[in-house]
């Protein structure tokens, strides 16, 4: 009898859950995966996936979010267990070490010329491995400085048009002895985000040791940071950088640098384009863009940003590229860039935003991008490990801690990993 | 045959053998599928080069290779220090950090301690400069200029000096004995001071006090509180700007002493973990000694006092001796979980703390295995770690079995 009504209970179970199952195959399933970064972008994304589901006859998004914070990492724990979906998105440098571990498939195929005729060079460089393309992102990245207008007037600092006439070392240096007598009490100079944890060093100071002399791995052999990132241009680069908090004109310990910076505690914000929707919002004109000072090897910005690929578990690959395609759709990528700040990938959709025109807010970013400013990260397997080890080194010497022993400390990191990688 | 079934489910035996398979089995089935199948299978990819994207994995050659780089580890004599020190990194060696002063100096003076600059500015300058920490450089590719090139696949794990000579253990993984250091480092200070700690609040919170619930729930509090949550608040109150801990210190002594830079200094990270680990912690230790003194009859105490014994008395020879179980208990627990810190570190210092000073062993196997990826060499660790935990629980163990035998 107990047997009878188990079984009855399990019957009831699989003819409420399976039907469910079946009426979903109508159309092809067509699996995602994305980070659920800010949620302007995260909600332009979902409007899009809504959009692409009722437009598409043949295929259906089932769209899952994945924390941000440890999105790289639940990505390669799925690579190892075959789990991953169809259509992913992840942060620029890491499909070196997806084409690597064979997860991807290229898009050459399925991208058309004239898409990508109007795409930005740095997009295509960044998805570009082994002379093949494997991924596309709707958005470039920004970086530069984020200025207080009316505290930097009152310091009397002299605020760059463009990228031809940025500030030099001893310009920044100037700048920062100038802010620091109109700061309130409890304000600094410069916000560097230290709350940040993660790929936010490498992403930030790397371009800033190369600005210096120095690099972040031998980019002619790929196989050492020896002698580059503790080599004595980025052994100068630690010490000034360890000067601005000796000075007190930065913090390794904020507590909100965002709203220091929207108060008016702090004039400068070293930051990427994300934070642009925000500061524009409190701040509205009072809110400026410096470009990347020319600390002595030329002036150097990150770029890069979240890509979109087709992994080869997936079943359906053109119903992945048919999504893709959509995203790179002019207006979704508008929407996109509206929502975030982004830069938005295509240059067609670029020219037709006054915020990226000449004079626009964020002029800078887009000439920083166009005349190569702005430089790809290392290009390699390896990449964890530069970002574990710029992580440490950064945090090391902002604390003052030696220069020397704290990018000693990181080179061993990262060259401990790419011993293991040629094992 | 049918006798061997009857004999194993019939009968009342078997009925026996029944009723206690169906009631430990599920908690043998967990045990198996979480902690000794993931063992075994961890024994099984520590001897591969197995990787988290699963790239180019294959059984290392010799198989110990992940074994020999985590465990390889000698004490040598390093160079003397030289009567003049660099101020500037040689490739491998002795040389000075610069402090903020000197940095000063330079700046002030206009001399960088390796130009070329009137004899007299540099001498103002090297006044200032000497008393920068000394550090030793160690480079691979210049360990032969110092005599040291047998030791190339070596890194330091910490220098000291003994008697004006300079000696350094070395390691082929630096990072696993730092780690092992601060996880003994822990465990020697939080083991008794919270054992301790807990006992005395147990019978604080035992005494018939007024609102006595008040006093238990809120030294429980922490307790069941998620550690991650915990980190978080105790990561503010330890800045050393704005955060509550350095207020204090500062009202407390009128200003005379400017608080610490807790969780910022090699030295002050880990006691700062410390402190709130214990202060977390303490209200479990304590319910579990409550719940022994509860134990205790009270006729005990009554005829002790007839006998005219004190209260120090009574707690020496009543209470201790009583609570002997729940000690071992209370040590016992205490001692592996305080081997298992991970959380609060991996929160309050996410890098390991400064020169890894609250690095421990589960943090860096996480590190390698998950954020970098390399599962076989942090399968070795976690092989090692579990080796560790199981030899420290065996001697005391076996110490607490010959203390029984004495009495």
């Amino acid at each position: 009898m107990k047997a009878f009504k188990i079984l009855v209970l399990v019957a009831i179970v699989l003819a409420i859950a399976v039907p469910v199952g079946v009426s979903a195959q109508d159309k092809q399933e067509v699996t995602l995966w994305f980070h659920s970064g800010q949620g302007n972008e995260r909600d332009a994304l979902d409007a899009q996936i809504t959009a692409f589901n009722e437009a598409s006859a043949d295929y259906v998004i089932t769209p899952l979010e994945v924390p941000e914070g440890s999105y790289n990492d639940q990505v390669k724990a799925a690579a190892l267990a075959g789990e991953l979906p169809c259509v992913l998105d992840f942060d620029g440098p890491f499909v070196y070490n997806y084409v690597f571990a064979g997860d991807l498939i290229p898009l050459d195929d399925y991208a058309s010329d004239d898409l990508l005729a109007d795409i930005l060079p740095s997009i295509i460089d960044q998805g570009m491995v082994d002379g093949q393309l494997w991924s596309l992102g709707q958005f470039d990245s920004g970086l530069a400085i984020w200025g207080n207008k009316a505290m930097l007037e009152e310091a009397g600092v002299r605020i760059p048009e463009g990228i031809e006439d940025t500030w030099t070392l001893d310009e920044f240096n100037a700048a920062m002895d100038a802010l620091a007598g109109v700061i309130p009490e409890d304000g600094y100079v410069i916000d560097f985000k230290f709350t940040y944890t993660g790929e936010w060093y490498s992403y930030a100071f790397g371009p800033w040791i190369r600005s210096f002399g120095g690099d972040t791995i031998d980019k002619e052999t790929m196989d050492t940071a020896e002698g580059v990132l503790n080599g004595p241009e980025a052994v100068a680069f630690g010490e000034w950088f360890q000067g601005l908090f000796e000075k007190g004109y930065a913090t390794a310990t904020p507590v909100d640098p965002d709203a220091d910076f929207i108060e008016g505690r702090v004039p400068l914000s070293y930051v990427g384009h994300w934070m642009y929707v925000t500061y524009k919002e409190a701040m509205g004109d009072n809110l400026v863009l410096i470009p990347q000072p020319d600390f002595g090897a030329g002036a150097v910005t990150g770029m890069g940003s979240w890509n979109w690929s087709i992994t080869s578990a997936c079943p359906n690959p053109d119903g992945a590229w048919a999504f893709i395609e959509h995203l790179m759709q002019p207006d979704n990528m508008a929407a996109m860039s509206a929502a975030g700040g982004a830069i938005p990938a295509r240059i067609s959709v670029l020219e037709a935003d006054e915020r990226f025109a000449e004079g626009g807010d964020m002029y800078i970013y887009y000439q920083q991008l166009a005349e190569g400013v702005a430089v790809p990260r290392a290009a390699t397997a390896a990449y964890p490990a530069i970002q574990t080890g710029m992580s440490d080194a950064i945090n090391a010497i902002a604390r003052g801690e030696d220069v020397q022993a704290s990018l000693d400390g990181a080179v061993d990191t990262i060259d401990t990993l790419i011993e293991s990688l040629a094992q | 045959m049918q006798t061997f079934y009857y004999r194993l489910f019939g009968g009342r035996r078997g009925r026996d053998f029944m009723v206690a398979m169906l009631m430990g089995g599920p908690a043998f089935v967990m045990l198996f599928l979480f902690m000794i199948w993931p063992f075994v299978r961890g024994i099984d990819l520590s001897t591969t080069s197995q990787r988290f994207d699963g790239a180019g994995a294959h059984r290392l050659d010799p198989w110990y290779r992940n074994y020999d780089l985590v465990l390889s580890v000698n004490l040598i004599k390093l160079p003397d220090v030289p009567d003049d020190v660099p101020y500037r990194a040689p490739g491998a060696g002795w040389y000075r950090a610069k402090t903020t002063e000197c940095k000063a100096c330079e700046d002030e003076n206009g001399c960088k301690v390796d130009a070329q600059d009137p004899a007299d500015c540099l001498a103002v300058c090297e006044a200032v400069c000497s008393g920068g920490e000394l550090i030793f450089r160690w480079r691979q590719r210049s360990l032969e200029d110092v005599g040291l090139e047998k030791w190339s696949d070596y890194e330091i794990a910490r220098n000291f000096s003994v008697g004006g000579s300079e000696y350094a253990v070395i390691a082929k993984d630096p990072t696993f004995w730092k780690g092992l250091f601060n996880n003994f480092y822990f465990a020697i200070v939080v083991v008794p001071i919270q054992t301790g700690l807990a006992l005395l609040l147990a019978i604080l919170v035992n005494q018939k006090l007024p609102y006595r619930n008040v006093f238990r729930t809120m030294y429980f509090s922490p307790v069941v509180t998620a550690m991650v949550i915990i980190a978080v608040v105790w990561r503010f109150l330890y800045n050393p700007e704005f955060g509550l801990i350095n207020e204090m210190i500062q009202f407390v002594t009128f200003g005379q002493v400017e608080g610490f830079d807790w969780l910022q200094s090699s030295k002050m990270a880990m006691p700062a973990v410390i402190i709130m680990s214990i202060w977390q912690g303490v209200g479990f230790q304590m319910i579990v000694f409550l719940a022994g003194l509860q134990d205790i009859s009270e006729d005990l105490y009554e005829a002790s006092s007839i006998d005219g014994a004190n209260m120090v008395q009574q707690f020496r020879y009543i209470t201790l001796p009583m609570l002997r179980n729940t000690m071992i208990f209370v040590v016992l627990t205490t001692t592996i979980l305080a081997f298992r810190l991970f959380d609060q570190v991996n929160v309050m210092t996410p890098d390991g703390g400064p020169e890894e000073s609250t690095a421990t062993m589960i943090w860096y196997a996480i590190r390698r295995g998950w954020t970098q990826g390399e599962v076989g060499y942090a399968s070795a660790i976690s092989v090692v770690f579990v080796g560790i935990v199981l030899i420290i629980s065996i001697i005391q163990r076996v110490v607490v079995q010959s203390e029984s035998a004495l009495e």
